[in-house]
């Protein structure tokens, strides 16, 4: 009983009304005109299990159990079983993976179905997910990568052997898959990391509030003394700022850190890129090439407005905005769009090397200059419009991020704009198979030089006219409102 | 005794917060906390409120390690941190309805709160769209809405509006009287003096005075010289 208040309550903070209540008639009307449809194709609807997995993993890899401030000043500060409130808490978090999973699997349900194992497999596999990510979330960076391990060996299996993945137990439901999914739910409370939980909640100002000095020369960051220069000064904040959970021996410690973020993102760019390309080298099958090309770009376009739009949360109003705003924001935007552009240089590589044997993929290098050049501005206009919060003291913010009806927007548009940008690239993919549709190559290439010319004629607008004043402004204002100070 | 710091010491970076102090502080007392500003008075707070790990030395709350049995002490305390933040996407009833299910209070308890805390008219208010003093009066409501036997107060009268600290001084006071221990970190010595009758005073994490609050004032009219004179003596 109180364990669901909790639960409630938790709930209450992250998702507002009208979210809930579009996910949930979206789901209905889909699950309606779905019914039955799918059954025949159990492969692709694993693949798109599969796909929401890797999504999910990528989220929380990338960031860390979301401490909010009021956790620490309330309630830590009650006598809650710490590790009761993280469960409350993680449940509240995936509340949404059980729409995405329903309306996934919904197509291959069907009349003469286990009804029973079908929900009895969903139960168990959501507790396993919810559970596990935010698990993974919780512990230091190094022993993420070893908990992670169960999670890669799904998706392979789902690609590979779909039939010993647990989820295939969702499209083809039966007593053994209920097993499985028993036992990795079993594995997952195993997991849950007790003991980093306990220190969480009886040394939170210690575990989390602890700053280290200043960083060593080696890893990059400039010791002391700014640049005398505006610009000097926003490329040197922009590129020499970096928050991350490190391994100490009191346990994991969100600390900032001083470090040039180009020695972080290069090597994983870079590395990634020239995977890929390897891999692209060693298939030669059209469908893979397809698949690989446009799910990597998919991803690319995900993070880069994930991490992008993180980065305003740091921003200090009332220090930065001393100097007169639109000025402050354009050497902001500048050196941030400087900045994405060098960190996704390795991948624009490596879609245009692509591109000489599998031509299509030439359209994602240039889809992603034209993301280089508007992402930077756009993700902190969409974080505002949505309302991220900020973050303040212990490097925490303030309340939940909330799933909002402006978050559902926003996540719309952001949909909307990559599939914008993938034209091109689709119409290549026609123009490859079907030999007739030849017309449709330089439409994809004039189509491209319309994005490249919009997409720069938008930077130059928000970064180096003096006409883009006006948006600004709304930034500020909005920023303002949004709690900023 | 209610409150126990047995050679509390916290280094932050080589920084000494607090360095090996003890104290004591009976039940039903209430004491004032004072020192100037780096002296450690949060630090203390955080490591009785079990929200921050001493280096070494222990901490107890109505004679339980808050470190070793963290949930016993918590049941037993209230704390008002240092610029409360209260859960801002939920309203002011919401907040309070959700740390009486944390403590597993009773629903009664919530409208006590509000009435006591004047928060009538902001009840169904979203936390985060009220102003800077009325956060803190819901802070306030969220720190004593189960009575607790010990009630830790860091700067409890920022923010607020002459009225409301007058009220509020009264309900601590009524706490207090009520049988709930104070321990009060505060600039403010007219607030010190209504609300306290002990004084602890650090300086550079060490205690650097200690006694009544009748004490103190005997101390300035003897030198004939303010209290806050005194004080800033002390901590020199
Ligand atoms: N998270 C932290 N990291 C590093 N140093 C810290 C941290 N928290 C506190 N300190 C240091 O510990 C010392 C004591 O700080 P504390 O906040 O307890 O002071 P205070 O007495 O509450 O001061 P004030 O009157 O300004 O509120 C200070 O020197 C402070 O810089
Ligand atoms: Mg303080």
């Amino acid at each position: 009983m109180r364990f669901l208040r909790i639960i409630y309550f938790e709930i209450k903070q992250l998702y507002s009304k009208w979210f809930l209540a579009i996910l949930i008639t979206v789901l209905a009307i889909y699950a309606f005109t779905s019914f039955g449809v799918g059954s025949g194709n159990p492969r692709l609807i694993l693949y798109n299990l599969n796909y929401l997995i890797i999504i999910l993993l990528i989220l929380y890899l990338s960031t860390s159990f979301a401490v909010v401030r009021p956790m620490i000043d309330v309630v830590f500060t009650t006598q809650v079983d710490p590790v009761e409130y993280y469960i409350a808490r993680a449940i509240a978090t995936g509340f949404i993976y059980p729409i995405a999973m329903i309306m996934i699997t919904m197509p291959t349900l069907r009349p003469g179905l286990d009804l029973a194992y079908y929900v009895a497999i969903l139960l168990l596999l959501l507790g396993f997910l919810i559970l596990f990510t935010a698990n993974i979330q919780l512990i230091p960076w190094r022993s993420k990568i070893l908990l992670s391990i169960p999670i890669f060996v799904i998706i392979i299996l789902g690609y590979i052997k779909p039939e010993l993945s647990p989820l295939y137990g969702l499209v083809r439901p039966g007593p053994i898959y209920v097993f499985y999914a028993l036992a990795l739910l079993a594995l997952s409370i195993a997991t849950i990391p007790r003991q980093g939980i306990r220190e969480l909640t009886t040394n939170a100002y210690g575990v989390l509030g602890e700053q280290p000095p200043i960083m060593p020369r080696r890893l990059g960051a400039r010791p002391i003394g700014l640049p005398r220069t505006p610009w000097g000064i926003a490329w040197v904040t922009s590129t020499t700022n970096l928050t991350f959970m490190m391994n100490s021996p009191q346990g994991s410690r969100a600390v900032s850190m001083r470090i040039n973020i180009f020695i972080i993102l290069m090597p994983l760019t870079i590395s990634f890129a020239i995977a890929y390309c390897i891999v692209a080298l060693l298939i030669h099958n059209t469908g893979a090439q397809v698949f690989l090309s446009s799910y990597s770009f998919y991803i690319i376009y995900l993070m880069l407005y994930a991490f992008s739009a993180s980065t305003i949360s740091y921003e200090r109003l009332w220090l930065s905005l001393s100097i007169d705003p639109t000025r402050y924001f354009r050497y902001r935007m500048g050196a941030r769009t400087l900045i994405t552009a060098i960190t996704l240089l390795p991948w624009i590589t490596a879609y245009a090397l692509q591109g000489m044997y599998f031509r299509p993929a030439v359209y994602l290098a240039a889809a992603l200059v034209s993301a280089v050049m508007t992402s930077p501005v756009l993700s902190w206009f969409i974080a505002a419009y949505v309302g991220q919060p900020q973050v303040r003291e212990l490097q925490m913010m303030q309340r939940p991020m909330m799933y909002s009806l402006r978050a559902l927007l926003m996540l719309l548009f952001i949909f909307i704009a990559i599939s914008i940008y993938m034209t091109p690239y689709a119409l290549a993919l026609l123009a490859v198979y079907y030999q007739g549709l030849a017309i449709l190559w330089p439409i994809s290439a004039a189509l491209t030089a319309v994005l490249l010319i919009a997409s720069a004629a938008f930077l130059y607008y928000a970064v180096v006219s003096e006409s883009g004043r006006g948006m600004w402004a709304w930034l500020v204002n909005r920023l303002s409102e949004d709690g900023y100070v | 005794m209610c409150i126990t710091a047995s050679e509390l010491t916290k280094r932050f970076n080589g920084i000494t917060a607090l360095n090996g102090i003890s104290f004591r502080i009976g039940c039903g007392e209430a004491a004032a906390l004072l020192g100037p500003n780096g002296a450690g008075k949060t630090t203390t707070l955080r490591i009785f409120a079990g929200l921050l790990k001493p280096d070494s030395g222990s901490a107890y709350v109505c004679s339980f390690d808050v470190q070793r049995q963290p949930r016993e002490a918590k049941a037993c305390l209230g704390y008002l941190p240092e610029d409360a933040v209260p859960f801002l996407n939920l309203t002011v009833r919401e907040n309070l309805e959700y740390v009486a299910v944390l403590r597993g209070l009773s629903d009664s308890v919530v409208d006590d709160a509000i009435r006591l805390l004047g928060l009538e008219d902001l009840a169904d208010r979203t936390a985060g769209s009220l102003s800077r003093g009325n956060r803190q009066r819901l802070a306030i409501a969220l720190a004593i809405m189960h009575r607790p036997r010990v009630l830790l107060l860091d700067e409890p009268l920022n923010y607020l509006d002459i009225p409301t600290q007058e009220s509020v001084i009264r309900l601590f006071r009524e706490l207090n009287a009520s049988g709930s221990t104070l321990f009060v970190s505060t600039h403010i010595m007219s607030i010190a003096e209504r609300l306290t009758s002990r004084v602890i005073m650090i300086s550079k994490g060490v205690i650097v005075w200690q006694g009544t609050m009748d004490e103190l004032k005997d101390n300035a009219a003897s030198a004939g010289e303010r209290i806050e004179e005194v004080v800033a003596r002390l901590m020199k």
